[in-house]
């Protein structure tokens, strides 16, 4: 999927929510932002060097939509997968350590997973797994965290602690940079909204966001009246 | 009753059987996780390919069955990793392609016929010193990689995409252990056979899978049961004259049907909360 003209930035600090519907290409920018996939034109940096070069890995850190590979077979426990965070380069010695490392601890305390530390992740529901995932992401004290849908198949109580969770790192300092579709999320949790679509639809702060821009977006007249109502819901909110 | 170790041949083949029954799975278990098993009879078919060239041509098969796969392996890796074919049509390709090429090679010739089946079905007799060494070289390197590589082959199977915003050398660890799983494919052949080294490669990966946890002991206790259903099937293969590949497959689903006779038992108990 093509993305063209867009430009943004992400600061510490900024919740920064990449909205639009399903094939804007919000995955691409995605991985573009990532450094996985290389762009044709212009230019992604990551801390100043362009992202495809970048390999200061402990910066950042990447939480997948919960996929097949978590709910399948994948032989691992809530503690070895959250140490695979904390990966520092190549150490012929890894096979031997046994040790969990006090950052895999603290991680495993922030997201709350301590009674599943030694379960299989594949016995976890969608939503205890995507706390695993969040755990492995935070174990290196990233300072930019990047989220690709990550409350898909989640519950609505799951979903509101796991937005709490990540204000609470937003809170100190971290930026974090996350792609959903949902307009409700991007209302309610941004500092800041990208809305994509192909290109760049809006950028700025949710409240500024118009029924126009949605409309743009979503190509629904509905999304004006559901844009009113979750406003009020904000305001109701807080 | 006879002694198995009272022959010669008999020792040789079951130190080949726990060797090829150790890497198979080691390698395996990787592979499987990626949803990539399949390479395994790919890679299989063009080291068969590879025994027909060097049955015709009188050059040592082992040789070029091997050189074929590394190459092959290879091949298969890169025209993933660029994109250029999907995973699954490159496996298809070469699997077909070998398989023409040693339909043709043997269309050309007679007379190997003998030596053939033993690549095809494993032939206990026919194991060499030669074989027995290189299969150990192999087990060396092959458990070395796991051993050394251990995070980035666990990263790169759960996650591709999350392993390389990790810094891990995705492209050459799959290039390692698709390189790896060829030679091995290529010298457990006289064990178990081109036609049935995938099963040994999948099946007993897919049963310590019934009854583990964590990832290092997956990999232990596949790498046991790969090596009791060699030696196991063998040991079958020596006392009732079956084809020695037919016996270790077997073995290994046994040992599969029975890790999920426990499964099912351990699950039925009340779990504790």
């Amino acid at each position: 999927m093509a993305v063209e003209d867009v430009s943004f930035e992400v600061r510490p600090g900024e919740f920064t929510v990449i909205l639009g519907p399903n094939g804007s290409g919000k995955s691409t920018l995605l991985r573009l932002v990532l450094g996985l996939i290389r762009p044709d034109s212009g230019a992604v940096s990551l801390f100043g060097r362009p992202a495809h070069e970048f390999n200061d890995w402990r910066r950042i850190a990447y939480v997948p939509q919960v996929v097949e590979e978590l709910s399948s077979n994948f032989p691992a426990t809530v503690e070895e997968l959250v140490s695979q965070g904390d990966y520092r380069g190549f150490s012929p010695t890894t096979i031997f350590r046994r040790r969990v490392s006090d950052a895999v601890l603290a991680a495993i305390a922030t997201t709350g997973i301590e009674p599943l530390r030694r379960r299989r992740i594949s016995e976890l529901s969608v939503g205890q797994q995507q706390r695993v995932l969040i755990a492995r992401a935070l174990v290196r004290g990233p300072e930019l965290l990047v989220l690709d849908e990550p409350v898909a198949g989640v519950d609505a109580g799951g979903q509101e602690e796991f937005y709490s969770l990540l204000q609470g790192q937003v809170g100190i300092g971290m930026a974090v940079l996350l792609v959903s579709h949902d307009i409700g999320v991007a209302l309610r949790e941004a500092t800041t909204v990208a809305c994509i679509n192909r290109s760049l639809v809006f950028h700025g702060p949710p409240h500024a966001i118009t029924g126009k821009e949605l409309h743009d977006l979503y190509g629904l007249p509905i999304d004006i009246l559901l844009h009113d109502d979750v406003h009020e819901h904000r305001h109701g909110h807080r | 009753m006879l002694n198995p170790l009272d022959f010669e041949f008999m020792v040789r083949a079951l130190w080949g059987g726990l060797m090829a029954g150790a890497l198979a799975p080691a390698l395996g278990l990787f592979l499987y996780l990626r949803r990539l098993s399949l390479i395994a009879d790919t890679l299989a078919h063009v080291a068969f390919m590879g025994v027909a060239i060097g049955l015709i041509t009188n050059v040592f098969p082992v040789v070029i069955a091997l050189i074929s796969t590394v190459i092959a392996a290879a091949s298969i890796e890169f025209l993933r990793s660029r994109r250029l074919l999907p995973g699954d049509a490159a496996l298809a390709v070469f699997l077909y392609s070998s398989l023409a090429v040693a339909v043709i090679v043997i269309g050309f010739s007679d007379g190997f016929n003998a030596d053939l089946f033993g690549y095809l079905f494993g032939s206990i007799l026919t194991i060499s010193d030669t074989d027995i060494w290189l299969l150990a070289g192999l087990a060396v390197i092959t458990l070395g990689f796991v051993a050394v590589f251990f995070s980035e082959l666990a990263q790169t199977s759960f996650h591709a995409d999350l392993a390389r915003t990790s810094g891990v050398r995705v492209d050459l660890i799959n290039l390692g252990l698709a390189v790896l799983t060829g030679a091995t494919i290529t010298l457990s052949m006289r064990v178990v056979g081109v036609l049935l080294i995938g099963a040994l490669i999948v099946i007993p990966v897919v049963a310590a899978l019934r009854i583990t946890t964590g990832l290092r002991q997956t990999i232990f206790v596949a790498m046991l049961m790969g090596m009791a259903s060699s030696t196991g099937g063998l040991l079958i293969a020596f006392y009732t004259d079956m084809a020695p590949g037919g016996a270790v497959v077997m073995t290994a689903v046994g040992i599969l049907i029975a890790a999920t006779i426990w499964r099912l038992g351990a699950t039925r108990k009340p779990q504790p909360q």
